[in-house]
C-alpha cells in the first residue's frame, strides 16, 4: 500500500499530488502531456527529488523532501517501466530479466526459474535468447515489464506502457497487461493521457491538471460527476456549471451559467451545481424544435467523429454558446446531411441533465 | 554566363589537381618503403639483434605504458563523464594538452618532474628510486604522450550513454558500482577498446618524448623508432626492416579501427528502434 504526499517546484511549474494505492489495486493517473506525469512517476521511483513531502510503501518511509535524506532508486521496492522500455541493448532478453536479480547477489538455477516464470507470465518465454533489438515494440516492451516484476515490486509504475505502439500491438499488449496487473499483488500506478486505457485499467483514477490533482475516484465517479471541463471531456460528456435561479412548482428550476439558462429537474438547495449532459441525450434539429421542459443551443457544426469501432454512431460537435456535444447515429446524419458548418439546433430534455454539487 | 561557368571549371579542375598532389604525397614514402624490402628479407632480417631488441623493447615498454594508460585513464574517464565540479574544464583542457604539446617539451618537462633535482625526483632518489635513461622512463614518456587519446575516446563514449539505461538499471536495484560496472562499461566498450588501441598506436610510434627523457640506449630505452632513425645513420637495411614492421602495424590498426563497431551500442540500438 502507498501513501504519497509530494511537493515539488520548479520555475514555471509547481508539482502537487496527493495520493493513496491499495496493494493489488491500480491508480491510473491521466493528463495532458506536460501535466506532470512523467515527474510524479520520477519522484516516486526516487529518480528525481521533490522539495517536500513523503512516501510511505507497506510501512517503509522514502521521504523525498529537506525533512527526510532521500532514499534512492536502487534501495527502493519500486519497480518502473518507462515510455520506452529502455531494455538494455547488450543483453538477451533473459539476461535483461535477470538482471536486477543478479544486482542483488543472486545466482544459479534460483535465477533461471525466476526469469523463466516472469518471461512465461507476460508470454515471452520464447524470446528469452534475442537481444532487445531483434524484439518488435510490443515485445520489448513486455521484457520490460517481465525484468520490473520479476524482482516483486510492492510499487509498480508504468509510464505510458502502450503510447510507443501501433494500434495492432497495442491491443495485444493491453490484453497482456490487464491479465498481469489483475493477478499482480503490488500497488500499480499507471500513467496515461488516454482515457480509454483510464477507464480500463484505473480502478481508481486521478486527474492531474497543470501539476494539480483535480480530481480523484472510481471511473463511475469521474464518469457521473465530473468536476473539471478537463475530466468531462476526457470522458466525453457535457459539463456546464452555474447558480440555481428559479424554480417552479412542477419540480422543475433553472440554471443561469455565464452563457446560457439551463432548464433542469429541481435538485433541491440553492448553490451552485454542476450540469451534466450525456451526449446521447442531446437531439439536433435543422429547424428549431417545440417544446415547453427542453433546453435547445444553435450553431454551427464543427466536427464530426464517428464512434468505434464501426461508426455506426457519431459524435457532433456543435459550436453553440456554450459548446455542446451530440451523439446521434450514422444514420441520422445521412438523412440530415450533417456536416461541419452546418448550423443546427441541439435540444436535451430537462429530465436528461443530472445535476449534483 | 559563360564566362563564370569557365571559371568553376577552372576552379574544380585546380581543385582536383591539388587533391591529387596531396594523395601521392602521402603515399609515396609509403611506397618508398615497401619497394625496397620483399617480404622475404623482411622476414630474414627480423633475427639481427639491434631490430629484435628494439622490437622487444618496444612491445614491453607500449604495452606497459597502454596497460598504465587504461588503469588510470578509466577512472578519470568516468570522472568527467559522469559528473561536473568546479575546475573541470581547467582539467580537460590540461588532459588533452599533450596532443598538441611538442613531444620534445613533454620530454624535458619529465625531466624536470622526476629528474634527479626535479620536482617529485628528489623525492624518490631518497628511496633510491631513478627514473630518467630507464625502461620506466621510456613507459613514462609513453603514458604522457598517449593517455589523453584514451581518455577523450573514453570520456566521449560513456557521455553518450543515454541515461534512461542507467534510471532502468537504478530502478532495478543495481548499486552505482553495479551500474558501473554492467551498464556503463559494456555500452562503452568499442570506445574503450578504440581508445586503448588509438593510445597503444601513439605509445609505439613515440620518439620525442622518449629520447629527451629516457635516452637512447640500445636494448634498455632505444624503442624501435628511435632504432629506425638510429640504424639510418649506420646500416639502412635495418632501419627499413624496422620501418616497414611499424608501417604495418599501423595500418593494421588502421583497417582494424574502421572495421570494429566503433559507435557506443546505445547508439546503434537507437537507431535500430527508430527503423520500426
Amino acid at each position: 500500500m502507498l501513501r504519497a504526499s509530494i511537493v515539488r517546484n520548479r520555475p514555471g511549474f509547481r508539482l502537487e499530488a496527493e495520493l493513496a494505492v491499495d496493494r493489488a489495486s491500480t491508480l491510473v493517473v491521466v493528463g495532458e502531456n506536460g501535466a506532470g506525469k512523467t515527474t510524479l512517476l520520477r519522484v516516486l521511483a526516487g529518480l528525481e527529488s521533490a522539495d517536500a513531502g513523503e512516501i510511505v510503501l507497506d510501512e517503509q518511509v522514502y521521504g523525498s523532501g529537506s525533512a527526510r535524506p532521500m532514499v534512492p532508486a536502487w534501495q527502493r521496492n519500486v519497480g518502473y517501466v518507462g515510455q520506452d522500455a529502455a531494455l538494455f541493448p547488450h543483453l538477451t532478453a533473459f539476461e535483461n530479466v535477470a538482471f536486477g536479480l543478479r544486482a542483488q547477489g543472486l545466482r544459479g538455477r534460483w535465477i533461471r526459474t525466476r526469469v523463466g516464470e516472469a518471461l512465461d507470465r507476460l508470454t515471452v518465454a520464447g524470446l528469452a535468447k534475442r537481444r532487445p533489438h531483434e524484439l518488435s515494440g510490443g515485445e520489448r516492451q513486455r521484457v520490460a515489464l517481465a525484468r520490473a516484476l520479476v524482482l516483486e515490486p510492492a510499487l509498480l509504475l508504468l509510464d505510458e506502457p502502450l503510447s510507443g505502439l501501433d494500434v495492432q500491438t497495442q491491443r495485444t499488449t493491453r490484453g497482456v497487461l490487464r491479465h498481469v496487473l489483475a493477478e499482480a499483488r503490488c500497488a500499480t500506478i499507471y500513467v496515461t493521457h488516454a482515457a480509454s486505457e483510464a477507464v480500463m485499467f484505473g480502478d481508481r483514477i486521478a486527474v492531474l491538471e497543470a501539476g494539480q490533482v483535480t480530481q480523484q475516484g472510481t471511473r463511475d465517479d469521474l464518469l457521473r460527476h465530473p468536476r473539471t471541463p478537463y475530466v468531462a471531456d476526457l470522458m466525453g460528456v457535457n459539463l456546464y456549471r452555474g447558480t440555481l435561479a428559479y424554480r417552479d412548482f412542477a419540480g422543475l428550476a433553472e440554471v443561469q451559467t455565464t452563457e446560457a439558462t439551463l432548464s433542469v429537474v429541481d435538485p433541491g438547495g440553492d448553490e451552485d451545481v454542476f450540469v451534466l449532459v450525456i451526449p446521447r441525450e442531446v437531439t439536433l434539429f435543422l429547424e428549431r424544435p417545440e417544446g415547453s421542459a427542453l433546453n435547445t443551443f444553435y450553431g454551427p457544426i464543427a466536427e464530426l467523429t464517428p464512434e468505434p469501432p464501426f461508426g455506426e454512431r457519431v459524435r457532433v460537435a456543435v459550436d453553440s454558446t456554450p459548446p455542446i456535444v451530440a451523439e446521434v447515429t450514422r444514420h441520422a446524419v445521412e438523412t440530415m446531411g450533417l456536416k461541419p458548418g452546418q448550423p443546427v439546433f441541439a435540444s436535451f430534455k430537462a429530465s436528461g441533465v443530472f445535476t449534483y454539487r | 554566363m559563360a564566362k563564370g561557368r569557365l571559371k568553376n571549371h577552372a576552379v574544380e579542375t585546380i581543385g582536383r589537381l591539388a587533391a591529387g598532389v596531396m594523395v601521392v604525397f602521402l603515399i609515396l614514402p609509403l611506397a618508398g618503403l615497401l619497394v625496397r624490402v620483399s617480404p622475404r628479407a623482411l622476414v630474414a632480417r627480423l633475427g639481427q639483434p639491434v631490430v629484435l631488441d628494439a622490437l622487444r623493447l618496444s612491445l614491453l615498454t607500449s604495452l606497459g605504458s597502454t596497460a598504465v594508460v587504461v588503469t588510470f585513464g578509466l577512472p578519470l574517464a568516468t570522472l568527467l563523464a559522469t559528473r561536473s565540479f568546479r575546475g573541470k574544464r581547467l582539467i580537460e583542457t590540461l588532459v588533452d594538452l599533450p596532443m598538441v604539446l611538442p613531444p620534445t617539451v613533454a620530454g624535458v618537462g619529465l625531466l624536470l618532474a622526476f629528474g634527479r633535482t626535479g620536482l617529485l625526483g628528489g623525492v624518490l632518489s631518497v628511496f633510491g628510486v631513478t627514473i630518467p635513461f630507464t625502461t620506466a622512463a621510456v613507459v613514462l614518456a609513453q603514458t604522457f604522450v598517449a593517455a589523453p587519446f584514451f581518455v577523450a575516446a573514453v570520456t566521449a563514449g560513456l557521455s553518450e550513454i543515454e541515461p534512461r539505461y542507467l534510471d532502468a538499471a537504478a530502478t532495478l536495484r543495481a548499486s552505482p558500482a553495479t551500474r558501473f560496472f554492467r551498464v556503463m562499461l559494456p555500452l562503452a566498450l568499442p570506445s574503450v577498446v578504440a581508445g586503448a588501441a588509438i593510445s597503444w598506436a601513439r605509445a609505439l610510434g613515440e620518439s620525442g618524448a622518449t629520447i629527451t627523457f629516457a635516452g637512447n640506449l640500445p636494448g634498455v630505452t632505444q624503442t624501435m623508432p628511435l632504432a629506425v632513425y638510429m640504424a639510418l645513420q649506420s646500416y639502412l637495411e635495418a632501419s627499413v626492416t624496422l620501418a616497414v614492421l611499424l608501417l604495418a602495424v599501423s595500418c593494421a590498426l588502421l583497417f582494424a579501427f574502421r572495421s570494429l563497431p566503433l559507435r557506443p551500442l546505445s547508439r546503434r540500438n537507437r537507431a535500430a528502434s527508430l527503423d520500426r
